[in-house]
């Protein structure tokens, strides 16, 4: 798209000539962003990372080992095989003990701009922390967990392989970050319709495209990423939560990082990509299908009421952005 | 002071000066130019990516950007780049509290910038999407208010229009006139709800309730633009670089001193160098002078010693009778020292009517063994000249009285082998004292006799006349008489000693011939052998008839 631009603008031409001053191409991205047609983008290449680094990565997210009694693994709850998630309104962590919040999909999480639902970590490094540390999920520390991959011959050579110093918590989170980097469902009915392939949409999903954008989803839903680049409050028009009732402490989202009162009920616009296999939708995990979070979306973030054909034509466009499961995340 | 303190001294202030050269030389180095362009990049870069920040703030607040991607991947650049610019600053300049301040600040300042973006997003999203579906709203009332075919439709569509309308016109302006406006536009409708019919309230509640969100957020969605755009960021990163550069300007003078410092230091020590050389050069010169000296100093020592030692010799020479002479027959004799002054001594005399031949050798030669040869000397002709007749074994027990005393003083381990040989008028020969084999040709058979010596050596022990005993032979006319040193018969040619065999193969050819061809044959036959010590021969022809034959016998 960048080089048909770069035809089409005179002076762009040589805008993916190297090396140029590092001003030059932020110009030229900010000119081509700013007149590109569509607020959505083909979802990057996953980016090049060491194969080994990669493979380290998705052994230590299948480990139960993570976990204080080894029953739990971050593949428990975000189900490679589903979406990258377990189904669950709320994930059960050791013990059966139900987490907080919806547990989210770790499907590009990677183009997520801070992690968690209140972007309580800046990547996935940090992020990889949260769930072996909570006492609802996997109930344990590092200090615990790094003897047990010890004890297990192959990672201390897979570490030493890869990092100077070998086996440690921050390797542990890198090469488990590394490999959720390369989880990128490319290749989705709606990437392929962007990239020009006309047929790849149906006329009720373009109908449900240019509903997305006319009625104003397309505000917080934007990007490579659809969403997962900005925050929102939830509930713009009307009280969601106090029509939902039983007001918990995760609802306060990004105000329990911030303590900012303007941050109470803000969360981070979650990416819509595959959304269709991620349900239960929300933080709360309170709503079990599409066409009800559409609802719900339309009546408190938009201020309106759609009709069932608009619901419908919507949740067939959002259908459509559903992409193939990366090699690395099929089954094993 | 001595050539090795010199020596010492110099390499210790070799050492010192390259030590004092390497700290000037590393300070000279303390402006590091390539991690100040890459500090200066990185306040360079912390700028462009705010501006850029700033520009796609403007753009998708005014509908240029329809996605965020842009505004987020810049803010996390913004980010990075700030938080890689105390690192580039430390690499260059040491770390001052205003510097921190200053660096603190603008970590603060970036921080506040972030967060007012992320503010912007969410707030300019609502107000984006209620002015997108504003017209769309008023469109849907409109469409209700035809098939309703209601009496205020009119008025109530003029008036929805005048929302939509006052909405853009505020949207864009934003001032308090047109603020004034939206919210008359806004009041009218409500007024003009309360008279309409049910069937359009969602309507128009719809319309109302998004050009209140538009009233709400314009205000704070153009504060966010504004705050985003007159940030004091570029004033902290300023502030950040007037500190920095000020301190790099520090370093590079204080550099510059270094280098100028190290100039006169290169100069100073070439000078020393110089010196140093020319000391080495005086010193040099010097200790050759004090080596040709010492050279010939030792020249003069050495001639002095080698003429000492051919005085000495010339002494033993003298001491000893180099053609000997006794009655009636013919002595021939030899002493040849292996150094100038050997231990070797014979003597032969006549004295008081006795004839005396006497024949030894000092343990080791050199000056030591010629001295107490020169002791042994005096004491046999003292002794002798007061006793001629004494019987040998006496002569040689008093001898070694004085001989074994003079050892002692002199502080040597030495000690002599002796025989003393008396011949009588008659031709009897009495002798004593151990020393080597006696050879004597006799010339009636043609055969060579051996006798063996017996008794004690000389200067071991102070009394050893009762070890000591005299025996007798007879020479007859023809009869020869060989006497040696060890140097003799152990003279050795290809690993083999001359030995007693190589004497008498030469004496059992002594018949019709002379004392001296006889020790010339000697010598003649040594040819080719090693001689290792000193080494004496004594040739003995007699010439007088002396009655009837006679073997050594025990006096």
């Amino acid at each position: 798209m960048l080089c048909g631009l770069c035809l089409t603008i005179p002076g762009l031409a040589s805008c993916n000539d190297a090396p140029v001053r590092k001003s030059e191409p932020q110009q030229l991205d900010m000119r081509h962003e700013t007149l590109s047609r569509e607020p959505l983008a083909i979802l990057p290449d996953p980016p090049a990372l060491d194969p080994k680094l990669v493979a380290l990565g998705r052994r230590l997210f299948h480990d139960k080992r993570l976990s204080s009694d080894d029953t739990v693994a971050c593949a428990t709850c975000h189900d490679l095989a589903h979406g990258g998630v377990d189904g669950k309104s709320h994930s059960a962590g050791i013990k059966g003990q139900l987490g907080g919040v919806n547990a989210p999909t770790v499907y590009n999480s990677g183009l997520n701009f801070v992690q968690f639902w209140d972007g309580r970590a800046k990547d996935l490094e940090e992020q990889a922390n949260g769930p072996v540390t909570n006492p609802l999920e996997m109930g344990t520390s590092w200090e615990k967990v790094l003897p047990k991959l010890r004890a297990d011959k192959a990672y201390p050579a897979a570490f030493g392989e890869l990092f100077p110093d070998g086996l440690s918590a921050l390797n542990a989170r890198r090469a488990i970050a590394a490999f959720e980097r390369t989880l990128i469902t490319k290749n989705s009915p709606f990437d392929r319709w962007l990239g020009g392939d006309q047929n790849a949409l149906s006329a009720e999903q373009k109908a449900g495209y240019e509903l997305f954008k006319g009625i104003g989803c397309i505000a917080c839903h934007q990007g490579q990423n659809v969403g997962g680049n900005m925050y929102q409050r939830f509930g713009v028009f009307g009280d969601y939560f106090k029509d939902r009732g039983h007001i918990t402490e995760a609802d306060y989202g990004r105000f329990n990082v911030t303590h900012s009162e303007s941050d109470r009920f803000v969360f981070r616009v979650p990416s819509l990509r595959n959304v269709e296999r991620t349900a239960p939708y929300f933080h709360d995990g309170s709503t079990p299908t599409l066409t009800q979070a559409v609802g719900v979306m339309a009546k408190y973030q938009l201020g309106r009421t759609l009709s069932e054909e608009q619901v419908s034509s919507l949740v067939a466009f959002l259908k459509s952005l559903s992409g193939d499961v990366p090699p690395g995340a099929e089954a094993t | 002071m001595s050539s090795t303190r010199w020596f010492l001294l110099i390499a210790a202030l070799f050492g010192l000066a390259l030590a004092v050269s390497g700290v000037l030389y590393v300070r000279s180095q303390s402006a590091d130019y390539d991690a100040h362009a890459r500090a200066v990049e990185a306040l360079g870069q912390t700028r462009n990516q705010n501006e850029r920040l700033s520009e796609l703030v403007l753009a998708a607040r005014f509908g240029l950007l329809n996605q965020y991607d842009p505004l987020t991947g810049t803010g996390q650049d913004l980010s990075l780049v700030s938080d890689s610019v105390r690192e580039r600053l430390s690499a260059v300049v040491r770390s001052t509290p205003e510097l921190d301040t200053a660096l603190s600040e603008l970590g603060a300042g970036v921080g506040e910038q972030l967060k007012t973006v992320e503010r912007f997003k969410g707030e300019n999203s609502i107000l984006k999407n209620s002015m997108h579906y504003l017209p769309t709203a008023v469109q849907e009332l409109s469409n209700k208010l035809a098939l309703n075919g209601s009496q205020d439709r009119s008025t109530l569509e003029v008036q929805a229009f005048r929302v939509g309308q006052a909405a853009l016109v505020f949207n864009l302006i934003g001032d308090e006139s047109t603020r004034i406006s939206h919210d008359s536009a806004l009041k009218a409708l409500e007024t003009s709800r309360e008279t309409a019919a049910p069937e359009l309230y969602p309507s128009l509640d719809a319309i109302l309730a998004h050009g209140r969100v538009i009233a709400r957020m314009q205000p704070l969605v153009d504060q966010r633009v504004k705050q985003v755009l007159e940030s004091d960021l570029n004033a902290r990163i300023e502030r950040v670089q007037t500190v920095y550069l000020s301190l790099f300007a520090q370093n590079v003078a204080n550099a510059n001193r270094f280098r100028k410092v190290l100039y006169v230091w290169s100069l100073l020590l070439l000078l020393g160098i110089c010196g140093a050389g020319l000391q080495l050069r005086r010193l040099y010169a010097g200790l050759e002078q004090r080596v040709a000296e010492r050279t010939a100093e030792l020249r003069n020592a050495l001639s002095a010693l080698w003429g000492e030692m051919k005085l000495a010799r010339k002494i033993q020479e003298a001491l000893v009778p180099l053609r000997p002479e006794l009655s009636s027959c013919e002595i021939a004799v030899s002493m040849r020292p292996t150094d100038d002054v050997g231990g070797d001594y014979y003597d032969v005399m006549r004295v008081g009517g006795r004839e005396w031949i006497l024949i030894g050798d000092v343990s080791g030669h050199g000056v030591p063994a010629g001295l107490i040869m020169m002791m042994c000397h005096t004491a046999v002709r003292t002794v002798l000249q007061g006793e001629p007749g004494i019987a040998p074994d006496r002569l040689l027990a008093r001898v070694n009285v004085v001989l074994t005393e003079n050892i002692r003083q002199l502080g040597e381990d030495k000690y002599m082998t002796i025989s003393a040989f008396r011949r009588d008028a008659d031709g009897r020969v009495s002798y004593a004292g151990a020393h080597q084999d006696i050879h004597i040709y006799r010339a009636s058979s043609g055969k060579i006799e051996t006798l063996e010596t017996q008794g004690m050596w000389l200067g071991i022990k102070d009394q050893i006349g009762e070890m000591l005993s005299s025996s007798e032979f007879q020479l007859l006319r023809g009869d020869v008489l060989l006497l040696h040193t060890d140097g003799i018969t152990e003279a050795t040619r290809d690993g083999k000693l001359f030995d007693n065999a190589g004497l008498q193969a030469v004496l059992s050819r002594a018949s019709g011939k002379s004392a001296n061809q006889v020790l010339s044959e000697l010598f003649a036959a040594l040819d080719g052998y090693q001689v290792a010590d000193d080494a004496t021969l004594l040739v003995l022809k007699e010439l007088q008839a002396n009655g009837e034959s006679s073997v050594a016998r025990a006096s």
